[in-house]
């Protein structure tokens, strides 16, 4: 059996667009620029990257709905080009923030339509959705048309569709996009269960969410204009930013934050407002450029509520490579 | 921790078998389910009624040319033709469907099923929705309209072969459609019914081929539905009908038929798995055009 549940080499993926106003030469889209990974059985891997970075184009192509422009790609051991039926039998997917599934259909019914696809016998298929509709809390809607659901609903229906044939590699693409933190919170949990109960067991996650990553991969890559600029276990990202001290401190309502850049010492700084305060995340040289920086508040005559050393997160690292905060990197992202 | 299960490794005919199956019982779901019952009627059975009620009165009206011998070509033709419009544009707006409405094409074409065999089950599940107004109308055409067509002039077992074969007929063009279809975004609902109206001009569903230019004649024959038509006319008429191929024996009528649904099959399944590779490669399998 081989070891690697997803293999790409020099994997490349363009896409040819109409000449437009962004685009008036009409030179094809990058999307994968030569993208090479391995990722173990077993493995929960996680694929970070703003919008446009390449990184549904990339489960696409590993879930065979598009062909790699050039360079390889097995799952399970499987050409996803030449042997796409058999890779189809071992995989499955679930994609967040959508509103997919036939309205006329229960959920119950839906559910059952597909694990018929996959073959499974219909009394334990039906034994099988009704406990995985308990564990995502959808048990008592399991009569209602899928019409009918609320978008958080629908995507926990969409969960259970993807486990229910039990597949070796699970391919989830933002998988907790518009669900409320609750159920968010329980499908990461489950999806956790999930791969620790059998070992065969490989997820390959896309998110926007760094703690989402941080709480479940093993390993995380990060892509950046279709290339992996970055992949390794989440600790050992974070050891990899180099030099520094990270803080967050929140103060007072800033005008803005030009000013912090200029205080010596400060490597980096990134606002958020949040509740009418001003949280200031810093990347300082050592501990003592943080003086600076509260006197430089004092100056201003702006209350310190709170200052804390932290130890720094893949949002960090993130910032590191790529130059700019996710939802920053996002704003500037193909469309 | 959930039961874990293991997905059946099957056969491609059991495969093609099983996805077929549910294919149907999905498309006769939507069909079936769409509306209350009373306007399931209406659409299926009283449309399709109003359809030949229209043609024979323009008919009588403007051609002043009534006849049984016309009638039964009339009454034929229009009992036939539902199967063609929802077993040929069945199969394409499944597909259109699934990607544009339900937007559940993604997760079943990653399923390791087979997509023909599940759109063909989706066209089955159409074509059978067009039994009940088949049925209706070739009973009013005999009852009502006086069509000479009796038990005894009726030869079921050609009716049954061209039946069988029309269908595979209309489902074959269908793959066609699904074909371009699966190329095409925006304008993909527009397409099916395009391609209906054109056979409908030039397959002999109203009026015989014969009053067609020759160009479009020669184009007629070409196509299975033509010999369809002509073969249930035959089966469910006899000699008393109107003919829009009357220099072929019924045996080659049926031969023709035959042989042109195994051309149009074999090119229904070349079109769709070249669609299907350039549609992956051009990436817009899943494509939603918000149309």
């Amino acid at each position: 059996m081989n070891e690697l549940a997803i293999e790409t080499r020099d994997l490349v993926r363009t896409y040819r667009i109409r000449k437009s106003p962004t685009n008036p030469s009409g030179a094809p889209v990058v999307a994968l620029d030569g993208v090479t990974l391995d990722i173990p059985r077993g493995e929960f891997f996680g694929l970070l990257g703003p919008n446009g970075a390449g990184k549904t184009t990339f489960i696409k192509v590993l879930v065979t709905l598009l062909l790699p422009t050039s360079g390889s790609a097995h799952v399970a051991g499987l050409d996803v080009v030449g042997q796409a039926q058999q890779v189809r039998e071992r995989i499955s997917m679930v994609s967040g923030g959508e509103h997919s599934g036939y309205g006329l259909l229960t959920v119950r019914e839906q559910l059952w339509m597909f694990s018929q696809f996959y073959g499974l016998p219909t009394r334990p298929a039906l034994a099988r959705i009704d406990e995985l509709l308990r564990i995502v809390g959808l048990y008592e809607e399991r009569s209602r048309r899928v019409s009918a659901l609320s978008t958080g609903m629908r995507q926990k229906m969409n969960m259970v569709r993807g486990l229910l044939p039990d597949p070796d590699i699970l391919f989830l693409d933002e998988p907790t996009v518009g669900l409320d933190v609750e159920a968010a919170r329980d499908v990461r949990a489950y999806i956790k269960e999930w791969i620790h109960a059998n070992s065969r067991r490989t997820i390959l996650l896309t998110t926007h969410y760094m703690h989402e990553a941080e709480e479940l991969c093993d390993r995380v890559a990060i892509i950046h204009k279709g290339r992996i600029v970055a992949c390794d276990t989440p600790a050992a990202l974070r050891r990899r930013t180099a030099g520094g001290t990270y803080f967050v401190l929140t103060t007072e309502p800033l005008d803005g934050i030009a000013w912090v850049s200029g205080v010596p010492g400060v490597q980096r700084a990134d606002a958020r407002v949040t509740d009418g305060r001003t949280e200031l995340r810093l990347q300082v040289a050592d501990d003592g450029a943080i003086a600076g920086v509260v006197k430089a508040l004092a100056d201003r005559e702006r209350r310190i509520f709170s200052l804390q050393k932290i130890e720094p997160s893949l949002e960090d690292v993130f910032v590191q490579i790529v130059g700019r905060r996710l939802e920053e990197a996002d704003e500037g992202g193909r469309p | 921790m959930p039961t874990q299960v293991s997905v059946r490794s099957q056969s491609s005919l059991s495969r093609w078998w099983r996805t077929l199956r549910v294919g149907y019982w999905l498309g006769w779901q939507i069909e079936s389910n769409w509306t209350d019952p009373l306007l399931f009627f209406i659409y299926s059975i009283a449309r399709p009624l109003g359809g030949v009620l229209i043609l024979v009165f323009m008919y009588h009206v403007v051609a002043r040319a009534g006849g049984a011998a016309m009638l039964g070509f009339f009454v034929v033709g229009t009992a036939c033709w539902p199967f063609v419009v929802r077993g040929m544009m069945g199969t394409a707006y499944s597909l259109i469907s699934d990607r544009e409405h339900w937007r559940t094409l993604r997760y079943v074409y990653i399923s390791p099923i087979s997509l023909r065999a599940y759109l063909v089950g989706r066209a089955l599940a159409q074509a059978t929705s067009a039994v009940a107004a088949a049925a209706v109308t070739l009973v009013f055409g005999r009852w009502v309209l006086g069509v000479p067509m009796h038990l005894a002039t009726i030869n079921a077992p050609y009716t049954a072969a061209a039946f069988v074969l029309g269908i595979g007929a209309v489902i074959a063009l269908g793959l066609i459609v699904v074909s371009a279809a699966v190329l095409i975004s925006g304008e993909a609902w527009r397409m099916p019914e395009g391609v209906g109206a054109a056979l409908y001009l030039v397959c002999g569903a109203i009026f015989p081929v014969t009053v067609l230019p020759p160009a479009l004649q020669a184009l007629s024959q070409a196509i299975p539905l033509t010999w369809w038509l002509e073969a249930m006319r035959r089966g469910l008429l006899g000699p008393a009908v109107v003919r829009s191929l009357p220099q072929f024996t019924d045996p080659t009528v049926l031969g023709f038929l035959a042989m042109l649904t195994a051309l149009w099959v074999a090119a229904a399944l070349v079109a769709f798995t070249f669609a299907e590779r350039r549609a992956r490669q051009l990436g817009i399998l899943d494509r939603e055009s918000m149309y």
